[in-house]
């Protein structure tokens, strides 16, 4: 009854529809593998086992020790120039992937390196620092970060958590600041390179004119690394030509890569070997706060100091005029005397000025007085002299004597019996008195009317 | 920067002023002057920090090199 199976009916419209197709579903591994950290960029150690260049220059081997193995490509940008026998003992840096149009499950290998090669490879770091120490590289002297940075470009892993902590940290110190991100791979194929035009483009930028075409302040100091990772991960800091870039910056460069514990080569020939990232931030990055409140601080002080001075000066000044006049020595009291003589003269001048003024006056009141002194005796006498012509011309005077005087009865003066007509009224005056009488006769005058 | 002193410059020439004025003695006149120098070098201080501020960028690697383009550097 065995047989191949059958297909004894379709399935119903809703297993149709609910059914993935395979393609989306090996993507969906792929990208499932490819986002669980502990499958990528592992370090493998095993034999070569099968090792074939294709003609594109891509690399198809397999990895394998007693207890597996695992097919594994490089792609030819990746490839190293020299193939690998079978059986040697290689370590690689890879991350487990799927190929999509078999669905196989393979690993891209990044480095490959023969055992011995690591050592190879360490070796050629230690003749690198040697070649760098004979060059006097390590022992030129370090240039210093500038007080506080005025313009910071940073040389580090695009996007990475490194990254952030940079951007954070050094916000949280000094709000504002004025930073320059340069993202690059730091890890893996390219890192190397990347590492070199990321500092190049830093340097570039701390040329004043290139900096203005921004609108920015040159920049004043760079900061190169990347965050913890493997020794492999961290490899390309110890590269010659990125070492040698660090070398050429303009600007101090702090080296900023790893954890505590690791040591690259760019740390040895930077300005400043800072731990991690952060701990560079925390080097170059003083808190602006800080300075704020030292800034204020001395304006207060130098306020109040000045103040205390020009304070001094005036209390020193009546203090010594106290002095003088209580304990006077000879310079002080020719002083004081000249002073007094000063004043003395000053205000005897014054004094004397004042008199002056009232002596014009004094004199000119008196002078004034004799005058009208004088002039009132001249008339006085005038008017005696006057009094006696009068008094000897009074007609009245003449009465006193018996004469009398003739007035119409309209008041007029008569002096001739041609004014007068029988019958008219007359007043006779005489000294003491008048009386009343009538013309009975005119005789003489010419007049005969 | 050739005109105006460096920030740690006129820092360190400030914090001398302020002592020398603390310590006293020196005559009114200057005191005075003393007294302008240091409030000159307090704005000096103050202006570099403002300089310190300004936008942060962050460029990719082919951004940051098409910036400088040109300059001989890169």
């Amino acid at each position: 009854m065995y047989g191949r199976p059958r297909i004894h009916h379709v399935p119903s419209e809703d297993l149709l529809a609910g059914a993935l197709p395979v393609g989306r579903f090996v993507h969906g591994l792929r990208r499932m593998l490819q986002e669980e950290p502990t499958l990528q960029r592992q370090v493998l150690r095993g034999e070569v086992g099968r090792w074939t260049r294709a003609r594109s220059g891509h690399v198809y081997l397999t990895l394998r020790d007693d207890d597996g193995s695992m097919d594994a490509v490089m792609w030819s940008s990746r490839a190293p120039p020299q193939d690998f026998e079978e059986g040697a003992e290689v370590i690689v840096l890879g991350s487990v992937d799927v190929y999509p149009p078999r669905g196989q499950l393979q690993l891209s290998v990044e480095r490959i390196f023969a055992v011995d090669r690591l050592g190879d490879l360490e070796a050629q770091r230690r003749r690198l620092i040697e070649a760098l120490r004979n060059e006097g590289a390590l022992d030129r002297a370090r240039r210093p970060l500038p007080f506080f940075p005025k313009h910071v470009a940073v040389v580090i892993g695009a996007g990475s958590a490194a990254e952030a902590d940079v951007l954070r940290l050094s916000e949280d110190r000094w709000p504002g600041l004025r930073r320059t991100v340069i993202g690059v791979l730091v890890q893996g194929e390219g890192a190397e390179g990347e590492l070199v035009r990321g500092l190049e483009a830093a340097a570039a930028m701390a040329d004043p004119s290139v900096a203005a075409r921004r609108g920015n302040p040159p920049v004043d100091v760079i900061i190169v690394g990347r965050g913890g990772g493997s020794t492999e991960d961290l490899w390309a800091f110890n590269l010659e030509a990125v070492a040698r870039a660090v070398l050429r910056m303009p600007v101090p460069v702090i080296s900023a890569v790893g954890h505590e514990v690791d040591v690259v080569v760019t740390d040895l020939v930077a300005d400043v070997r800072a731990s991690t990232p952060s701990d560079a931030v925390e080097r170059l990055v003083p808190v602006r706060a800080d300075l704020v409140q030292h800034h204020d601080e001395l304006e207060a002080r130098l306020s109040t100091a000045s103040m205390r001075r020009t304070h001094e000066a005036r209390q020193g000044l009546l203090l010594l005029r106290h002095r003088l006049a209580a304990a006077p020595t000879t310079g002080f009291t020719a002083a004081t005397r000249r002073l007094d003589a000063l004043t003395g003269r000053m205000s005897r001048a014054t004094e004397a000025r004042l008199r002056q003024q009232q002596d014009v006056v004094n004199n000119a009141g008196q002078g004034l007085k004799r005058n009208v002194d004088q002039r009132l005796t001249a008339d006085r006498a005038r008017l005696a002299e006057m009094d006696a012509v009068l008094r000897s011309t009074d007609p009245r005077k003449v009465m006193e004597r018996g004469y009398g005087m003739l007035h119409a009865d309209d008041g007029r003066l008569i002096t001739s019996v041609t004014q007068l007509r029988a019958g008219d009224a007359l007043m006779v005056r005489l000294g003491d008195g008048q009386a009343t009488t009538t013309v009975d006769r005119v005789e003489g005058g010419e007049h005969d009317g | 920067m050739d005109e105006a002193p460096g920030y740690t410059d006129a820092l360190q020439r400030l914090e001398a002023i302020v002592a020398e004025l603390e310590r006293g003695g020196a005559d009114l006149e200057t005191t005075v002057k003393m007294f302008e120098e240091g409030t000159a070098l307090l704005r000096v201080c103050q202006s570099h920090l403002e300089d310190a501020e300004g936008r942060v960028r962050r460029l990719r690697l082919d951004e940051a090199e098409a910036e400088v383009e040109g300059s001989g550097d890169a």
